[in-house]
């Protein structure tokens, strides 16, 4: 092997290429180890693994496009280009050259041509499979073959077996030497039992000229059966086979006698049950689903031991793992896809309250209309069974996501669920503060002592709510909350109108019985000017000019013709409003 | 080369083999082979410069209008078929002129069949050049070896030399099928995991090799191995599963899972009590019930294994299928009305070919293939799916690579090629004979085709066939 090139000096010709080359040549490399780093840091997706693979791109193209195609040579810790050593891998930083030997790459070529999600393709493969366990699932060469990528070559020798693998076929022995007993002439085969039954019966090896004599036309295709081949090709090629997979799995899981195996067999149903989703294949799902169930009825008598088992399958299934698919899929639906979208209802009420929990954050997507009422729809429903998950999701950052469930909430009676929206009125979000008070206005029960803060709320549209629900719950109680809310209140500026429509509505509480205190606030302090005062002041004449009754008017009276002005003030100003 | 030129000649390419192809099983007014004809001159009119169009092989390439076509996995299959079609018929290529678009329909189809037909003669090239005189055909002329273009690079190795690599590489993947294939018995025999990285290289390798050349492959699926025969069955329904997934045009990434399909479709029979497998008697009613339960177990042990869940749900449903047959009557009994898939049509016929062609402990009968072509040919319909039987015969042909045959010459003849022509019956043959010591020797080639120049007779014909575990034969000796 040439000796490492030095940038000082070393005959960069000798195999040639020349300066410029080897630099283009290092600045790829430079480009793939960055890009290797990346990919084992960020998913995918993340802007920084796009980037480098960007610069990958632009690097390989400028080489490519200067020099031709590019092919790296792969040694245990080194990659070589036209047997210069351009990548020596580090210990300290990522392995490039290693993992390439391990599995018996000896060149890579990167040709004219190369897309980005060839390159892209190529690093998820070297992330996938730069470390391997002990019983790999496959390498780097069982991934790039399977890839196929069109500009992208490699030859890779088998290093899996040792050099002395058995290739002598004299090894192997064609028949028994001893002689076979003549009872063994008309026993059956075990495999093929049926063929076997045909052959015992066979001719004499005198067939093969019948085969010969045969017109070779009858097993030519006709173009019906050449029609039906294309389409039966095409259909293998295409379909994802996930129902027939299911069905046999099911066939095979109640067969299984021993727990172990038991639970293998459904983990990979759950991943096959998952892909069934991810294809917004609802009907195999749904049917599956269907199945189980009568299974696991069954089970309470003929399989005991697997009914833990399958009850633990039905919450996996529920979780974010398996019902996060639902996220690509569920945008895709609109009102065109009606069937769909129910059976998509049909198939998530057969599932347990647990799904709440992966269920509800697809409500963050942009779902349409009618996916989202039917989702909504479905996590209503199954919090009726237990409202359990849902509520724990209440406490969720996402805003729009909490109003929703406080909206599903609200639609669910119920003691436990009216503490819930009672609880939600002291949220931070306005939105849902304003959903929970909605639905719990909606109910129709005086919670009249229990929402009262709200009239304080720092959002208008909830205190306006907040007062027409107190007009509609006009009573004792009510007159008390709102007088000691008088009491205790330090009013500003920006209360005026709550004030006054605290006057106005405790008079309608239990009218006379807050006259006195009416009063009071009319007509004592006269030397109080404040604010506060004032609006009192005009609060309880305004309240006093709605009683009309003979005793208001008597204290109106005083007011009318108090000698304190800012007395006689408020009383001329509640009369205008009044008016 | 733009993308363009490139795209419209391998089109020409693609058209022109298919035409031969058609020519050859269809009548004149089939109606696809019409509609390949159309295809072909449209590609003509497009492609026709100068008044002519070149194809040429030289040096294990092919030319078009002097131009090399590049090497593309996609097209690595065609390139290579066609090479070797024009290779059988000594021709170097072919000249179109442009008077070919002024040619009809019947002109056409008549070329493409005396082109066809040439393979069989003595002197291809000279009955072929003699044909186009006779026929007045002027449209085309054959070119010379001396006319081949200027190659850029000298070729790496010879046809022959890359056909021998082939051969070492196909023995070599065989052994390793094996190997990976007891490695895993062995790990599941323990309890233990398994990964899978083997056995998905071996059959990548074995899928390279049936589209590079599916005879080799064939020649594979005659190894038999008497003490050994499950494993060496795995491997062998897995190449006849391949070779038939090619034929049908299965993309490669199909014909890889089909591959790893047949390599595990029966192991489950480690989940069978060894007695039973190996029971030289005849099996009582329980005995086989539990040897129908192999097919359930296999599903058990491929969903255990190390591998990507895609592969194994791919891969998992022809070994619970491959004793159903064709019209569902046979087992595991299910509620399933569901057709057998058309994997697991492709194993059970691959399964049942080499399980009646293997001696057993059990069973001193083992058919020749002819004999079980013929056998499985009843079973057309019922055992087997009608349109892949046909094509798995035509793959085969009437004495299948490996056949040993009796010739009226007294003669052994091993069967080396198939044979293409109409009549299917007079194959390329490796001449045995014994060495004195129990064992048998190469000691010729003979083409069953060919006839005495005076009286006309073929000179070699067939007796019958024999099963060459009688005679302790192992055919890939001489085959591979």
């Amino acid at each position: 092997m040439p000796e490492q090139s030095k940038k000082n000096g070393i005959d960069f010709h000798e195999h040639g290429q020349t300066a410029q080359e080897l630099q283009a040549v290092e600045a790829v490399i430079a480009s793939f180890v960055m890009a290797a780093k990346n990919y084992a840091i960020y998913p995918e997706s993340h802007a920084t693994c796009q980037n480098s693979l960007q610069t990958v791109k632009s690097r390989l193209d400028a080489f490519i496009e200067n020099y031709g195609d590019l092919r790296f040579e792969v040694t245990k810790d080194r990659l070589l280009f036209k047997s210069e050593t351009v990548q020596q891998d580090d210990p300290k930083t990522e392995k490039l050259a290693f993992p390439l030997f391990r599995d018996g790459i000896q060149w890579l070529e990167f040709k004219q041509g190369l897309e980005l999600w060839e390159i892209s393709g190529f690093f998820k493969i070297y992330n996938d499979y730069k470390m391997l366990q002990e019983e790999a699932e496959g390498d780097l060469v069982t991934a790039l073959w399977e890839m196929d990528f069109p500009h992208l070559q490699y030859s890779a020798t088998d290093v899996l077996w040792k050099a002395e693998t058995l290739a002598d076929f004299s090894t192997l022995k064609v028949t028994d030497s001893e002689t076979p007993d003549a009872a063994m002439q008309e026993q059956a085969d075990d495999d093929q039992q049926d063929v076997a039954d045909t052959t015992e019966a066979a001719p004499d090896a005198g067939i093969g000229l019948t085969l010969s004599t045969m017109d070779r036309t009858i097993w030519q295709l006709t173009p019906e059966e050449s029609r039906i081949l294309k389409q039966m090709v095409a259909q293998e090629e295409q379909q994802s086979g996930t129902q027939d997979v299911l069905d046999v799995l099911e066939l095979i899981l109640r067969n299984q006698n021993q727990p172990e195996d038991y639970s293998s067999i459904l983990e990979f149903i759950k991943e096959e049950f998952k892909s069934a989703l991810a294809q917004g294949n609802f009907q195999i799902a749904l049917d599956f689903l269907e199945d189980l169930r009568k299974t696991y009825q069954s089970y309470k008598i003929e399989k005991p031991w697997a009914r833990p088992l399958l009850g633990d399958f039905f919450i996996d299934i529920s979780g974010t793992q398996v019902l996060g698919v639902l996220k690509q899929v569920l945008p895709t639906l609109d009102k065109q896809h009606t069937d769909r979208i129910e059976i998509f209802r049909r198939l998530f009420l057969r599932f347990p309250p647990a799904a709440i929990t992966a269920l509800a954050p697809l409500l963050l997507e942009k779902l349409s209309v009618s996916v989202e009422r039917k989702l909504m729809e479905i996590i209503g429903s199954l919090a009726l069974k237990d409202i359990h998950p849902l509520e724990q999701l209440l406490d969720r950052p996402e805003e729009a996501l909490v109003k929703k469930l406080v909206f599903i909430i609200g639609h669910i009676k119920g003691e436990k669920t009216g503490q819930i929206l009672l609880e939600m009125t002291h949220h931070e979000s306005a939105w849902v503060r304003l959903e929970a008070l909605k639905a719990l206005v909606r109910r129709d029960e005086n919670m009249t002592k229990e929402l009262f803060p709200l009239i304080d709320d720092p959002v208008l549209p909830i205190r306006r709510m907040m007062w027409k629900y107190l007009e509609k719950h006009q009573d004792p109680e009510t007159g008390n909350l709102i007088r000691n809310y008088l009491d205790h209140k330090k009013i500003r500026r920006e209360d005026h109108e709550q004030i006054l429509n605290c006057y106005k509505t405790l008079v309608r509480c239990d009218s006379q019985s807050f006259v006195p205190f009416l009063r009071e606030s009319l007509i004592s302090q006269g030397l109080n000017f404040s604010f506060d005062r004032s609006l009192r002041r005009q609060g309880a004449a305004l309240a006093l000019l709605e009683l009309d009754t003979e005793e208001a008017q008597e204290v109106l009276g005083q007011a009318s013709k108090s000698l304190f002005p800012n007395i006689r003030s408020a009383y001329q100003k509640a009369v205008k409003v009044h008016k | 080369m733009t993308l363009e030129t490139r795209s419209l000649h391998e089109e020409f390419i693609r058209t022109f083999y298919k035409l031969i192809q058609l020519a050859k099983i269809h009548e004149d007014n089939n109606q696809m082979l019409l509609e390949c004809i159309k295809e072909f001159m449209q590609v003509i009119r497009l492609l026709v410069d100068d008044d002519r169009i070149t194809l040429q092989i030289s040096r294990g390439n092919i030319y078009l209008q002097d131009e090399k076509l590049r090497y593309r996995r996609e097209t690595d299959s065609l390139t290579n078929n066609l090479f070797r079609y024009l290779e059988k018929r000594n021709l170097s290529g072919l000249c179109f002129l442009s008077d070919i678009q002024d040619a009809s329909a019947k002109e056409i189809i008549d070329f493409s069949r005396t082109l066809n037909t040439a393979e069989q003669q003595e002197d291809p090239l000279k009955w072929f050049v003699q044909e186009l005189e006779n026929q007045g055909v002027a449209w085309v002329e054959v070119v010379y070896e001396q006319d081949a273009p200027p190659e850029e690079h000298p070729p790496e190795t010879d046809p022959q030399d890359q056909i021998k690599k082939r051969k070492e590489r196909a023995r070599k993947s065989y052994f390793c099928a094996l190997d990976s294939l007891t490695e895993v018995a062995e790990k599941i025999s323990y309890q233990k995991k398994v990964g899978v990285r083997k056995s998905l290289r071996v059959i990548q390798n074995m899928v390279d090799l049936v589209m590079e050349d599916e005879p080799i492959l064939l020649g594979l699926s005659t190894i038999r191995d008497y003490d050994d025969y499950t494993f060496t069955h795995s491997v062998n329904v897995a190449i006849l599963s391949m070779c038939l997934g090619q034929r049908i045009g299965l993309s490669r990434t199909s014909l890889h899972r089909l591959g790893v399909c047949g390599i595990f479709h029966d192991l489950g029979k480690l989940d069978i009590p060894i007695e039973i497998i190996n029971q030289a008697g005849k099996l009582n009613q329980s005995e086989f019930e539990e040897i129908k339960k192999h097919t359930i177990h296999s599903v058990a042990q491929i969903i255990k294994l190390e591998a990507p869940h895609d592969l194994k749900a791919k891969i998992l449903l022809p070994p619970f299928e491959h004793h159903l047959k064709y019209d569902l009557s046979g087992y595991p009994k299910t509620n399933r009305k569901k057709s057998v898939s058309l994997f697991g049509r492709i194993i059970a016929l691959a399964d049942v070919f080499d399980a009646i062609t293997s001696p057993r402990v059990y069973r001193n009968i083992a058919f020749t293939p002819d004999q079980a072509l013929n056998i499985m040919l009843d079973g057309a319909g019922t055992d087997f799916d009608p349109i892949l039987l046909k094509i798995f015969i035509n793959m085969l042909g009437v004495y299948p690579i490996g056949s040993l045959l009796e010739l009226d010459t007294g003669e052994l003849a091993l069967v080396m090629e198939t044979d293409k022509t109409s009549d299917g019956a007079r194959p390329m043959v490796a001449l045995l004979a014994s060495d004195g010591n129990g064992d048998y020797v190469k000691v010729g080639v003979a083409d069953l085709a060919e006839r005495d120049a005076q009286s006309g007779a073929f000179r070699r014909n067939i007796v019958k066939s024999i099963h060459p575990s009688t005679l302790g034969i192992q055919p890939a000796e001489f085959l591979i």
